[in-house]
């Protein structure tokens, strides 16, 4: 029978800090965030004629009041994606906002429990101060 | 040993060990909690957040936790394993891994994942395509609304993608989710002719190598005049399978295996080809990249081409 399921797997979640390839180039450009506003860039680049164009689109969206953290994209061919939806293409960011707001209904807690400093010494440091990534619920 | 991956609909017996095996993995328990993730989270420096009940998770919530943590590691083009090159192969060696737990857990070396032919679907009248014998009581249950029949009514989602935030929940338990078809425009699954674009593109992908060139990979993952393919049918089946967390939905596994099928299909007919080779290209998507993994040791674009000695397809 084959070894699939590694057994040290439960050592491996509470200790694995190599998860990213060292040599990824993570990518947050386009994204700011200023004084609890979110905003997303993108940038198109196309070259026609010899001439070489650049569009920057920004999207900055709020649902009631509240910025949309869900980062925000313009495609080449000027559909909008989102990663709260990552395989749709959406003509509007209004049809992907209705969309978004018909999914939420998915991801429903009752009560947060997690975002708490863990009493583990060895990843407290780690935790205290991260709650500035909770910004929905 | 090599297995031979079938169509689901062909072998009742594959897919009802499928199934089995779904709820075997679902109902495995490890020791490992929704804090245990928050902290694995913050411990690889994660772009997302994690918050919800605490409770502990089944070794099928982990491969949901890969897949969506795998999303959330943007590279300069794409992310960790879509919208960009990496895409085929990174599916692929998730699928060999989760082919592997499934013959863990049902104790047979010789099971194989099986696939969804969703193009000879998308032939049928658009009315008929959400009502065929996969969306029965003894298949994957309901195609729309909540699955309340068969052996995947047991199947509870614990990890939901935040389509409004940035990250994931933990929820509190409830059964799978779809919406077959409803999704305003795209009512009908991708059909033969679109499938057989994908096949007939020469280059595997090409720069910038990303969601707006044509190429087999791009076509084949649904951005070309998408939402297309593999992207259309995430969208089609809707709820669960819209979200970063959608192998939620266990027609996951049938919809890649598909696809990872007409990868091999394009690669006899064209060669095993990748693109971009060592240097070339965004790091990450290259043929040497190491792929981001949790269960199982990381592997490179390089070590997946050749398939055959894990398993290879019926008619293929």
């Amino acid at each position: 029978m084959n070894d699939a399921l590694p057994k040290d797997l439960k050592h491996i979640i509470k200790h694995k800090k190599d998860y990213v390839p060292d040599n990824y180039q993570s990518s947050d450009s386009g994204h700011s965030s200023h004084h609890g506003e979110n905003s997303f860039s993108s940038e198109r680049i196309v070259n026609y004629k010899g001439k070489k164009v650049v569009i920057e689109t920004t999207y900055k969206v709020e649902i009631d009041g509240v910025p949309l953290q869900a980062h925000v994209a313009a495609a080449d061919d000027g559909t909008v994606h989102c990663h709260g939806l990552p395989n749709y293409s959406f003509e509007s960011a209004t049809s992907l906002v209705k969309n978004l707001i018909d999914a939420e209904g998915l991801a429903k807690a009752s009560k947060n429990e997690i975002s708490k400093p863990c009493h583990n010494d060895n990843d407290k440091e780690h935790n205290d101060g991260n709650d500035r990534h909770h910004g929905h619920h | 040993m090599t297995v031979i991956r079938e169509n689901i609909l062909a072998n009742t017996q594959v897919k009802d060990k499928y199934l089995e095996g779904v709820r075997l993995l679902d109902e495995e328990r490890q020791g490992i909690t929704a804090q245990d993730l928050f902290d694995f989270i913050q411990r690889n420096n994660l772009n997302m957040s994690l918050s919800g009940i605490q409770q502990e998770l089944s070794t099928y919530d982990l491969f949901v936790f890969w897949h969506v943590t795998a999303m959330q590691i943007s590279l300069p083009v794409g992310n960790a394993a879509h919208n960009g090159p990496i895409f085929l192969p990174w599916h692929r060696m998730y699928l060999r891994r989760f082919e592997e737990n499934l013959q863990r857990v049902l104790q047979d070396d010789e099971f194989a994942l099986p696939y969804w032919d969703w193009a000879a679907d998308g032939e049928l009248d658009v009315n008929d395509q959400w009502r065929t014998q996969l969306w029965s009581e003894d298949y994957l249950g309901e195609a729309r609304g909540t699955v309340r029949s068969g052996v995947l009514s047991n199947i509870q989602v614990r990890l939901a993608q935040d389509p409004l935030g940035n990250g994931i929940v933990s929820i509190d338990p409830r059964p799978v989710e779809r919406a077959a078809g409803m999704s305003a425009g795209v009512p009908d699954l991708p059909s033969q002719a679109q499938l057989q674009v994908a096949l007939d593109e020469p280059d595997y992908d090409r720069e910038p190598w990303s969601n707006s060139v044509r190429s087999h990979r791009n076509i084949l993952e649904g951005w070309f005049n998408g939402p297309s393919l593999h992207n259309r049918v995430h969208v089609w089946i809707g709820r669960d399978m819209s979200l970063g967390t959608s192998p939620n939905d266990p027609a996951f596994f049938l919809n890649h295996c598909f696809v990872d099928r007409v990868w091999e299909i394009w690669m006899a007919e064209h060669g095993r080809n990748y693109a971009p080779q060592s240097g070339e290209g965004p790091e990450g998507h290259r043929i040497d990249s190491q792929m981001v993994a949790l269960l199982g040791e990381s592997l490179t674009p390089q070590d997946v081409l050749e398939a055959d000695d894990w398993y290879v397809y019926d008619n293929a």
